[in-house]
């Protein structure tokens, strides 16, 4: 086993080593809460052991940090990063052998859990961001950096979904899963370098989704690992060393356009504060290596796209009237068109909400400037004047 | 096929299973060896635990499980041991708590457990 590096300390401080709430059980307990002698609560986390001994490693605890640990509200690396550190060894017998304290850092990282592991499979983000760069420090992260990630992904999903959506097989989607899953519910955040994790839209309390039927609770679940299939294939086609021709990532030039414009929000912009992003979670069927996004995977995909056929998506203004908001969607269908066009439909982003619902409702005419989107018929709103036609 | 002699009274308990379907655990090294299927009875180990979960043997029925529980736990080892139970091997019981594959396997005295466990892949 390891050298521990650090004061021995009275080992009877933790006597009984008796677990007061198991949270994790294999062969035994492995994490789980327990009082030391003055009854204040510890967590206890299985690290390595030998013939003799099965050493953990122990920090001061509250009911809350449970919380937030069975929650999946806090990884098990960060719920062991306390101030206050011990290494015990426990014979087989049950009896605190020896014990140190030591410094969280002078801890092997081999004996530590892997970054971003939560408590419990169940409890792993559907998606998780961590963004590296000279000017993102603890304390000081540009909200350019916040912003820029959060949007990032926000329109990635969104670009998939509505995708996954037109297909002729996702009819009927329930409103409300088309809104938790336009804007994912963030999980966790972590400021030392700035991390997000967003929670699967369909994870939580059973009463969450008890409006829903069996059937349309599967449909959901399928949509969402459409939309996750699509993300990875673009990032198969990023990380491969022998990348296929850009039109062959999708099954059309269409999807191929869409999949590579979805990943590119999520790539590092090549001047901004943003060097390197790190992905990790379900949607990423990447647990146990982060899949690494770097300036040079931004240019790789403005490479791809500019290739494509048709790789400049048309910019329209259009001006006529608001018909048909989709409040969860967030896209609308514009009628009353001047010109040759009867409607097109629009996705908008929250910032336009106010503006679309005011000419929906007082039904005055609009100037949409906006760009395509390789969805069906539809067009990303860039701006929204009222017309004084 | 009977169990050991030293096993507690009523062990494995009545709600048990016949032992059947792929299971994955942790092992150390490719190719493995016989102390990665030893069970907290045989070890010695937990005398406080409850007895007759010491002489069972826990396992997953999914990879992602084992996955999972090599990045919580990287010392238990970063090999993935796929087994596929029969009958003959002895009895399961799901025993998931908030693990919702974690089965424990109470295995006939006499089976090669590290037989059974033919397949071992790395992590990476």
């Amino acid at each position: 086993m390891w050298q521990v590096t650090g004061k021995p300390v009275d080992g009877r401080l933790f006597q009984p080593f008796k677990p007061e709430e198991v949270l994790y059980d294999f062969d035994g307990p492995r994490t789980f809460t327990h009082l030391d002698r003055d009854g204040q609560l510890c967590l206890s986390h299985w690290c390595d052991e030998d013939h003799k001994v099965t050493r953990f490693l122990v920090v001061p605890f509250t009911e809350q940090l449970v919380k937030k640990l069975k929650e999946g509200e806090s990884t098990l690396r960060d719920a062991l990063n306390q101030p206050r550190f011990w290494v015990l060894d426990v014979a087989h017998s049950g009896d605190v052998h020896e014990a140190w304290i030591v410094k969280f850092s002078d801890l092997p990282q081999e004996i530590l859990p892997h970054p971003g592991t939560m408590l419990l499979p169940s409890l792993e983000p559907l998606l998780s961001l961590r963004a590296e760069g000279e000017e993102i420090q603890d304390g000081r992260v540009p909200g350019s950096v916040i912003r820029g990630l959060v949007e990032g992904v926000q329109k990635t999903i969104k670009m998939l979904a509505e995708y996954v959506l037109e297909q002729p097989t996702q009819t009927g989607r329930p409103p409300a899963f088309v809104k938790r899953l336009f804007d994912l519910p963030t999980q966790r955040l972590a400021f030392g370098s700035f991390e997000i994790a967003f929670r699967s839209p369909l994870a939580g309390p059973p009463e969450l989704f008890a409006d829903l039927t069996a059937d349309e609770l599967r449909q959901e679940q399928e949509a969402l690992q459409r939309v996750g299939a699509l993300l990875q294939t673009g990032l198969n086609w990023l990380l491969s060393s022998q990348p296929t021709s850009p039109a062959a990532i999708g099954q059309n030039s269409d999807e191929s356009r869409l999949i590579l414009q979805a990943i590119k929000n999520i790539t590092p912009s090549s001047q901004g504060p943003i060097r390197e992003v790190e992905l990790r979670g379900a949607l990423v069927k990447s647990p146990a290596r982060p899949v690494r996004l770097t300036r040079d995977s931004r240019r790789a995909t403005n490479t791809a796209l500019a290739g494509l056929p048709s790789g400049r998506e048309p910019l329209v203004q259009l001006t006529g009237r608001i018909r048909e908001v989709d409040k969860d969607r967030y896209t609308f269908e514009l009628r009353e068109i001047e010109g040759e066009i009867v409607s097109q439909r629009f996705v908008f982003e929250e910032g336009f909400l106010e503006d679309v619902l005011e000419a929906f409702h007082d039904d005055y005419p609009v100037i949409v400037a906006g760009i395509g989107i390789p969805v069906r018929n539809l067009t990303q709103v860039l701006a929204i004047v009222r017309s004084q036609g | 096929m009977d169990f050991p002699d030293d096993w507690p009274a009523e062990c494995p308990p009545d709600d048990v299973e016949a032992a059947i379907g792929v299971v994955y655990r942790l092992v150390k090294s490719n190719p493995h060896a016989a102390a990665d299927f030893l069970t907290a009875h045989e070890l010695d180990k937990l005398p406080n635990a409850p007895p007759c979960l010491r002489c069972g043997l826990s396992v997953f029925r999914t990879r992602e499980d084992a996955e999972h529980q090599y990045r919580a736990y990287p010392k238990l080892g970063k090999f993935i041991a796929k087994g596929e139970l029969q009958s003959e091997h002895g009895v399961t019981k799901r025993t998931q708590g908030r693990q919702p594959t974690h089965t424990t396997w109470w295995v006939y005295e006499g089976v090669d457990r590290g037989a059974i466990f033919a397949s071992v892949e790395e992590i990476v």
